[in-house]
């Protein structure tokens, strides 16, 4: 089960890789993290249908979460994966702009890791 | 045995022929035929089944019909029967909005036909779905260019829904005659009518119209007010009222609705842009994702941008804009007049051409325009007056005349309807005219028998008259006064609400903005906080265990995440101490400088800044110095601070190259002052990287970085801005990506 995480802050990986320890050695999850929205594009092609799922920050520099959003769903082969937004934005444009690019959830920082977990545990089984 | 095999030939391909011929056909029957069938199936007793009705109603729009297959889809009309009758009348609606017959005068007469029928219905959802059929017809009065009449049968409209006081009525009536009006080239009148709209819409309601579960025409409330408000601040831009375009669209902004409406972003935009404050202008136009638009919206974005761009000296990037736009309109097939305003191309790449100096193309674009578009009055305004300019620049004087007289005749033509339809509270004045010609008539009926009556008779009539027609007057003026009062206390009202959201304003910008930089960095520090408090209690676990290597490696974690706190604490502090910065006001007090050794000391102070912090740095600096330069009154505090953050970031430029390049690469920083006419220039030049074309214009925007998110506020430059601002100078910069960086200050002497 691999998951993508998409954010500009580089230490998110860090803050992931501690927080899904146990999963992460249990090999639940894998990880992978891509830091802005065209490396994670790059990322998509380069290891094609690997992940499953991809969790990614809206405001980043450049290509926006929403763009790789559509970037995703339009251009990938189905099933294209399951992206969850996660977004210190929580407003309602931002919202329902997301669920009509056809985003499967919304989260709003700070992440409650818990419910994530809870999240992925579900989406991916 | 040949005439046979020929014969045998013709045959064969006439029944190729006729096969791909019945394809064809059939497979727009099939359409037709499942919309039918659709219908048919939808109108099942008891209840309608919505979603086949949904799915025919939406088929209705997209589907070219003929004449003959509209009226086989009529006859399905009379199976919709007691509740679902309703359900019946809405696929004529759908034929009339989609104009499916393809003749404008012909979908106005149709339209008009189910208003009147709905609206004696009492069928309280047919009453509200000619709403949105007054608003579908307005789009054919202005492609027929049959706006007049249009005015006429809104206006009449008007009265009728002002004696029933039915206020989605009103606000419609108004919003399509504010259309008509800015079509015609009365702008007042329709900033007016537009006002008017916003007084009669219910904005808690924030449903669009439905027809009981089906979503068609017009949003509903807030959304429609906020939708108004955006038009408003356009007509006001179009107007030459940017102050006042600026405040209707930025309460729109401020209450969230930029981010979907690109009419409240194309109005700020446009308005900072031609105010001469381009960084807001690129700021407002930067907000919103255009490619999150819709077709229509889309367009009008590209042209928004192309004009930000010609009037920001960026003529390459203008022409690119058109280019896309070129390409949208033919792809989408968009039209003239979309509903998001005026699409046209040609005009914007004029006055790229124009700028170029490239008349007779300009010429050309123009005249195309004016062909396009000759239905639109204010656009051929600007066009004859351009066209009127651009002839004489070319020596073709005869042409130059006569669009000088076409724009004469054509302003002589809005004048004319000016009046006709006078200043605010135009109807009443309306209504007061007819009035007055009631009474001139009967005054010439009684001329006329004063000549054969009684003179004392007739003289006592007209005087009688007359006292009738002052009251009369005194009374009607009394009555339009009443009318206006209100509308001034709403207008007040409505500026009052305005200046306290622009005082909030920078307030709520800058509150959001800093909430956002300090929560990133606070969310680091809670999460690593909590997984440490975690990691602890494992450590203990393992360590009863007596599991001295897991237990190691839990410390080694622990040190690894308090080492992230302490560094995302310092990030917080940062940025609090660079706001701090920010918002307070300069205290220092001016004193005179020698702009020379400023410069030498902070070039100085932050080359061994750098070279403390990383052993490795190196680079070439050289300061070349003007040395008549007089002595300036400044805040030396500051201007020092923004020279060290220009050399800092010159620095950190060449640094970032240096750390991906060969060898050969030798950085290089050089500052120069120059005595420039009446100011002193101060240039920070390096060779590294450059800024691509796409962050220059935002890099004095606060928050901006393009350091890794941790390592720069982003609000270095945007208070340099401000500081070089508050000391009456300016600064800019000139960049090549692979080249390198310069800025300029420039200072005034006096």
């Amino acid at each position: 089960m691999k998951i993508l995480v998409v954010d500009d802050e580089i230490d998110v990986q860090a803050l992931f890789e501690q927080r899904f320890r146990k999963e992460i050695r249990s090999g639940e999850f894998q990880f992978a993290f891509a830091f802005s929205g065209e490396q994670a594009l790059d990322y998509m092609k380069n290891n094609h249908h690997e992940a499953v799922l991809i969790l990614s920050d809206i405001n980043m520099p450049g290509m926006s979460g929403l763009e790789l959003l559509r970037e995703i769903k339009e251009k990938y082969e189905a099933p294209p994966p399951v992206v969850m937004m996660l977004t210190a934005y929580g407003d309602q444009e931002n919202h329902d702009q997301a669920m009509r690019l056809g985003a499967d959830d919304f989260l709003t920082k700070p992440v409650d890791f818990n419910l994530l977990k809870d999240k992925l545990k579900t989406k991916t089984a | 045995m040949r005439k046979q095999q020929t014969t045998t030939c013709i045959i064969f391909f006439l029944i190729v022929g006729l096969f791909t011929y019945n394809q064809k056909l059939s497979a727009q029957v099939s359409k037709v035929d499942s919309i039918f069938l659709l219908l048919q199936q939808s109108s099942i007793p008891k209840e309608l089944d919505t979603v086949k009705f949904s799915k025919a109603f939406d088929l209705i729009a997209n589907t070219d019909l003929t004449i003959l297959e509209i009226q086989r889809l009529e006859s399905v009309i009379p199976q919709f029967k007691g509740k679902q009758k309703g359900y019946g009348e809405l696929i004529k609606y759908s034929i009339m909005a989609g104009n499916k017959y393809k003749d404008y005068q012909k979908s106005i007469e149709y339209g008009k036909k189910l208003v009147e029928e709905w609206t004696r219905s009492n069928d309280p959802d047919l009453i509200l779905l000619t709403k949105s059929v007054l608003s579908q017809m307005r789009l054919f009065y202005r492609n027929s260019g049959n706006v007049v009449e249009g005015v006429k049968y809104y206006l009449q409209k008007l009265q009728e829904f002002k004696q029933i006081k039915d206020n989605k009525g009103i606000e419609v009536c108004y919003y399509v005659l504010g259309g008509f009006y800015r079509y015609m080239g009365l702008l007042n009148q329709a900033i007016f009518s537009f006002k008017r709209t916003l007084s009669y819409i219910d904005s808690s309601d924030a449903r669009p119209v439905y027809f009981k579960d089906i979503q068609i025409g017009i949003g509903g409330g807030k959304v429609r007010w906020y939708n108004n408000n955006s038009v408003i601040a356009n007509y006001y831009y179009y107007d030459g009222d940017y102050d006042r375009s600026i405040q209707y669209a930025r309460y729109n902004f401020l209450n969230g609705y930029g981010k979907v409406s690109h009419q409240t972003v194309k109005a700020l935009g446009l308005a900072k842009t031609f105010m001469g404050d381009l960084d807001s202008a690129f700021y407002f136009l930067n907000s919103i994702n255009i490619s999150a638009l819709t077709t229509n919206g889309k367009a009008d974005m590209y042209q928004t941008m192309s004009l930000f761009f010609l009037k920001s000296g960026n003529l390459q990037r203008a022409e690119l804009y058109i280019d896309s736009l070129n390409v949208l309109v033919e792809k989408a097939k968009i039209p003239t007049d979309a509903n998001t305003g005026i699409i046209h191309p040609d005009y914007y790449l004029s006055l790229i051409r124009i700028e170029q100096k490239r008349y007779a193309e300009a010429i050309r674009l123009l005249e195309r325009d004016n062909i396009r578009l000759f239905k639109n009055r204010s656009v051929l305004l600007e066009n004859y007056l351009l066209l009127a300019d651009l002839y004489a620049k070319v020596n073709n004087h005869n042409q130059s005349r006569v669009n000088y007289q076409k724009y004469i005749q054509l302003q002589n033509d809005i004048r004319k309807d000016q009046k006709v339809f006078e200043e605010a509270g135009f109807e009443m004045e309306m209504q007061l005219a007819k009035n007055e010609d009631t009474i001139n008539q009967l005054e010439i009926t009684n001329k006329v028998n004063a000549a054969t009556r009684n003179y004392v008779v007739a003289f006592a009539m007209v005087l009688l008259l007359l006292i009738g027609m002052v009251y009369f007057r005194y009374r009607s003026k009394q009555k339009a006064n009443q009318v206006l009062e209100k509308t001034i206390q709403e207008l007040r009202t409505t500026q009052q609400q305005l200046v306290q959201s622009e005082k909030m304003a920078s307030l709520g910008e800058l509150t959001a903005g800093i909430a956002h930089e300090i929560q990133n960095p606070l969310n680091f520090i809670n999460n690593f906080s909590e997984i440490n408090t975690e990691l602890l209690e494992e450590l203990e676990t393992e360590l009863a265990k007596g599991n001295i290597q897991e237990a190691a490696a839990i410390t080694k974690d622990i040190t690894q995440n308090e080492a992230k706190i302490n560094q995302h604490g310092k990030r917080a502090d940062n940025i609090v101490k660079s706001m701090l910065q920010h918002s307070r006001s300069s205290t220092g007090q001016r004193e005179l400088t020698d702009i020379n050794a400023l410069c030498d000391e902070y070039l100085r102070l932050a080359y061994h800044g750098l070279r403390a912090k990383d052993k490795s740095f190196n680079a070439n600096f050289e300061l070349k110095a003007d040395n008549s330069l007089p002595k300036l009154m400044l805040v030396q505090q500051d201007i020092g601070r923004v020279i060290l953050n220009l050399i800092s970031n010159a620095f950190y430029a060449v640094n970032e190259k240096k750390k991906k390049s060969s060898n050969e690469y030798v950085p290089s920083v050089n500052v120069v002052t120059r005595l420039d006419q009446n100011n002193v220039m101060i240039s920070v030049e390096d060779n590294g990287s450059g800024i691509p074309e796409s962050v220059q214009q935002k890099i004095f925007q606060p928050f901006f970085t393009t350091k890794p998110a941790g390592q720069g506020t982003g609000l270095g430059l945007s208070l340099s801005y401000d500081i070089i601002k508050a000391h009456g100078g300016n600064i800019h910069m000139e960049s090549k990506e692979g080249e390198g960086t310069r800025f300029f200050i420039y200072l005034p002497t006096s």
